[in-house]
């Protein structure tokens, strides 16, 4: 069923949209949800409630591409939910080595004072992205956004393991630098 | 600011930035993965035969007693050399298939990290298995979280994690 038809049985509030978003898009999210909690029943309790989420959403959401929606859903939901379980710098998951790589963007320790709008945030690092090459845009949504593992994002990327961690590492330095002069650090 | 919150910044990118690394990571993959399956297929067929027919092809060496020699008997003689106390028999005979069910961790290129259901033999061996790919006749389209069954010959190398090496057929269950 295409995503179109999934959107309008929301809208219609036809209980059946659940059940064609999880035969559609269970180990999509599924994925997403693993590579945050690196555990796969808190894994389906973060899919399951997406599907919630989702109910609850739409409307007034109608997504035109519905997979990037509900991923985005599960992706928060996940970070949450390994949040409020452990402290966020433990276990082995994606989400927990991906922080470590992104303190490269900041400077050394934190500036309580310092107060960032999330949105504004957002904004910034969309037109830094926007800014980036095609390839250097998805290699880094792959590892920071989708949480994907390094030679995952190599894979799909067409790029070698090395190419990948050395394009990474060049953009977290471009992402601190654009940071920088917008006035975030 | 903190990396949480650049985290939190990014899961607000909108979708249009998102659709085409979204469609990376779901493409198929390309069909030559299917040749080198139906080549694995066909090596497969081959050494099968020749272990079920030792007559027609003379294949396993008998000791005196007229059964398989040790390391044989335990086919954990790999080019790493592992000894036959190396591995774990799962089952009385080490002729036959042997099947056990499992959730799939994660999917690699050539092998899957499982975990076996409770209540059978592999649990009580091992609490994750490697399970390798190759030797498969035809690929499943197999995903994170599903329910698997895997027939093998029964031996697990007793690594970290545990490894099935000779997998046949792996069903997808629903």
């Amino acid at each position: 069923m295409d995503d179109e038809r999934i959107v309008s049985l929301y809208w219609q509030r036809d209980e059946a949209a659940i059940g064609c978003t999880e035969k559609k898009y269970s180990r999509y999210l599924l994925k997403i949800a693993y590579n945050i909690l690196a555990d796969l029943e808190d894994s389906n309790e973060s899919v399951n409630d997406t599907y919630l989420a989702a109910w609850n959403a739409m409307p007034p959401h109608r997504p035109k591409q519905l997979s990037t929606f509900l991923g985005k859903l599960t992706r928060r939901i996940s970070i949450d939910r390994l949040r409020k379980k452990h402290s966020a710098k433990r276990g082995g998951s994606q989400y927990a080595l991906s922080l470590s790589e992104l303190t490269q963007c900041l400077p050394g320790g934190t500036d309580p004072e310092q107060q960032t709008q999330a949105k504004e945030l957002t904004s910034s690092i969309e037109r830094f992205l926007l800014s980036c090459p095609e390839k250097t845009r998805n290699v880094f949504l792959g590892r920071y956004y989708y949480l994907d593992p390094i030679r995952e994002v190599a894979r799909y990327c067409g790029l070698t393991e090395a190419n990948t961690k050395t394009l990474l590492h060049r953009t977290r330095n471009a992402l601190r630098a654009h940071l920088e002069q917008e006035g975030f650090l | 600011m903190n990396e949480a919150q650049l985290h939190d910044a990014l899961g607000e990118l909108p979708e249009e930035l998102l659709a085409p690394v979204d469609a990376l990571r779901t493409r198929k993959r390309t069909p030559w993965v299917k040749w080198i399956s139906m080549a694995a297929c066909l090596a497969l067929i081959v050494g099968f035969s020749t272990w079920l027919l030792p007559d027609f092809f003379g294949g396993v060496a008998m000791d005196n007693a007229g059964e398989a020699a040790p390391e044989l008997q335990y086919g954990c003689l790999d080019d790493a050399g592992m000894a036959p106390n190396d591995c774990v028999q799962n089952s009385a005979s080490s002729t036959g298939l042997h099947s056990f069910r499992a959730t799939v961790l994660e999917v690699h290129d050539t092998y899957l990290l499982v975990t076996p259901k409770e209540g059978q033999p592999e649990a009580s061996t091992a609490g994750q298995i490697e399970v390798s790919l190759p030797q498969l006749q035809q690929l499943p389209d197999i995903a994170i979280g599903d329910a698997i069954e895997i027939f093998y010959d029964g031996m697990l190398q007793e690594t970290f994690p545990a490894r099935a090496t000779k997998v046949f057929r792996i069903d997808v269950l629903e």
